[in-house]
């Protein structure tokens, strides 16, 4: 399994567990799904990098030397996949 | 309801929003009749979410009213009783007869001293009730920009300090207000606003994130993008001047309880060390142990010589002076005022949870967020303790304002504790 099909599946499981919490529906999600429309928000969005770095550990966010803030589930995924610790 | 972009939008107009346009004319007029309705000196309770109502009181009221309570959509549990409530139905066609709508006779006795009523989200969940003059509410207004009228979007509630601050920008700056506040979710509001021309916007750093994770910022021609009400880190700063390449970027801070403001448009977070020496805007500065402190010798927290903590943690760094966070241990969670201790008696409480550790953990896109350590009780089976983390977090939620939920919670065998025996919070 490559880096991006891990981390993908780590991402999309920790944003259905999430929405479930909420008590929210859990869409099928697609890399081009605006996150913000997808049932998280920005609070959504803090929990759900918090989480992934415990389960991923690291936090790409706080690593990266140009911001960038990502829109589309397939973004956020890059994001994670482009800074992941090489193994 | 009219289509959006049918309504006017011109140099005149002082508040727009989805279905009426109110002129700089019109709300130098009582245009809503509000003095005809309001007994000099009386009391009036806003409970409209609009802000064309807000912005009619604050051009009306002030010098008129005796207080004026802005609750918009707030529970505050306060009575009404004696006071004159205005909602969003408030329109001319409601005048009394006798009340002579427009224009309004000049006033035959010196102006009321007008309390303006606003509340803050505190550290209880509770809305807190602050007074204000208008005038120190106005302290944030930018004088015009020389090249016309801006047209500020605005996103926050017109009833709270930062959305009353944006419509002030209006009455004060002669500006034009784009109150987006009637559509539902961020996107559409952003849509609407390019569509009409917006090109100041202010908002505070989680809500600027989320303006950067919309599809397309870009769409946005703003020459003024104004930081407020938490602090603005470097990164963000960079990605907003990026997004918008034409415009100044300014970071507000603001300490409500002195009334202390000032704004840094430098591009770098904190502000520069020459402010100690040299006040920005009159506001006199010192660091006292580490937390700023600003001359503030009206405030009710004021020292013997004048100056009052803010209750900031900040740091001196080469020429910069850096925030860090509250000295009080609260933290701000995407623009909430959180105290971790509150968050860890609520966990206490619960009939399953022994003791409770809450921190705060530093996070890109809130600022800061909770986490948790909670030991289970005795009893608890292993069942029991793997549905922990999800009945907490409800649980939490059920009492607090969601910013207050820990994004995670960890069952832990037993907390690390200091040498004094407290909780390892630091």
């Amino acid at each position: 399994m490559s880096d991006r099909d891990r981390v993908r599946g780590a991402v999309v499981e920790e944003i259905t567990a999430l929405l479930v919490e909420d008590g929210k529906p859990v869409p099928a999600l697609d890399d081009g799904d605006v996150l913000l429309q997808s049932g998280l928000d920005s609070l959504g969005f803090a929990v759900l990098v918090t989480r992934l770095e415990d389960s991923l550990g690291y936090d790409p966010f706080t690593e990266m030397e140009q911001p960038v803030y990502p829109s589309t589930l397939g973004e956020f995924v890059e994001v994670y996949a482009a800074h992941a610790p090489s193994a | 309801m009219l289509p959006a972009r049918e309504v006017l939008v011109d140099d005149r107009a002082a508040l727009v929003d989805g279905r009426s346009r109110l002129s700089h004319a019109q709300l130098a007029d009582d245009v809503l009749g509000l003095r005809a309705r309001v007994p000099f000196g009386g009391a009036v309770v806003v409970t409209a979410r609009r802000g064309l109502p807000v912005a009619a009181a604050l051009a009306a009221l002030d010098g008129w009213a005796g207080r004026v309570e802005l609750r918009g959509a707030l529970d505050t549990g306060g009575s009404t009783a004696g006071a004159v409530v205005l909602s969003d139905d408030v329109a001319p066609a409601e005048v009394p007869a006798s009340g002579g709508a427009s224009p309004m006779p000049p006033p035959r006795r010196a102006p009321a001293a007008t309390r303006w009523r606003l509340f803050t989200s505190g550290t209880t969940g509770e809305p807190k009730p602050v007074d204000h003059t208008l005038d120190s509410l106005a302290r944030t207004v930018r004088p015009g920009s020389g090249t016309g009228p801006r047209r500020w979007g605005l996103l926050y509630e017109p009833t709270r300090t930062a959305g009353v601050q944006v419509l002030l920008q209006a009455l004060r700056g002669g500006d034009t207000v784009l109150d987006a506040t009637h559509l539902p979710g961020l996107p559409e509001r952003l849509a609407w606003l390019a569509e009409h021309g917006v090109d100041a916007l202010s908002a505070t750093p989680t809500l600027w994130r989320q303006v950067l994770q919309t599809a397309r910022p870009g769409s946005l021609s703003l020459t003024q993008v104004t930081l407020g009400g938490e602090i603005a880190d470097q990164r963000l700063l960079d990605a907003l001047r990026a997004a918008f390449p034409g415009a100044r970027v300014t970071h507000v801070f603001a300490a409500t309880e002195t009334g202390a403001a000032f704004a840094v448009s430098d591009g770098r977070e904190g502000f520069p060390l020459a402010y100690l020496e040299e006040p920005p805007r009159g506001v006199a500065l010192q660091v006292r142990d580490g937390v700023l402190f600003v001359h503030a010798p009206g405030a009710s927290t004021a020292q013997e010589d004048g100056f009052a903590s803010t209750g900031d943690l900040v740091e001196v760094a080469g020429d910069r002076v850096r925030f860090l966070g509250r000295a009080s241990g609260v933290v701000n969670v995407g623009g909430v005022t959180v105290a971790p201790e509150q968050v860890e008696t609520v966990l206490r409480e619960h009939p399953h949870v022994a003791d409770a550790l809450v921190l705060p953990r530093r996070n890109p896109f809130s600022g800061w967020i909770l986490t948790a350590r909670v030991v289970a009780a005795p009893d608890l089976d292993d069942a029991g303790r793997a549905a922990l983390p999800g009945l907490l977090r409800t649980s939490v939620a059920e009492r607090l304002p969601s910013a207050h939920v820990p994004a995670r919670i960890e069952v832990v065998e037993e907390l690390p504790l200091s040498t004094t025996g407290k909780a390892g919070r630091r």
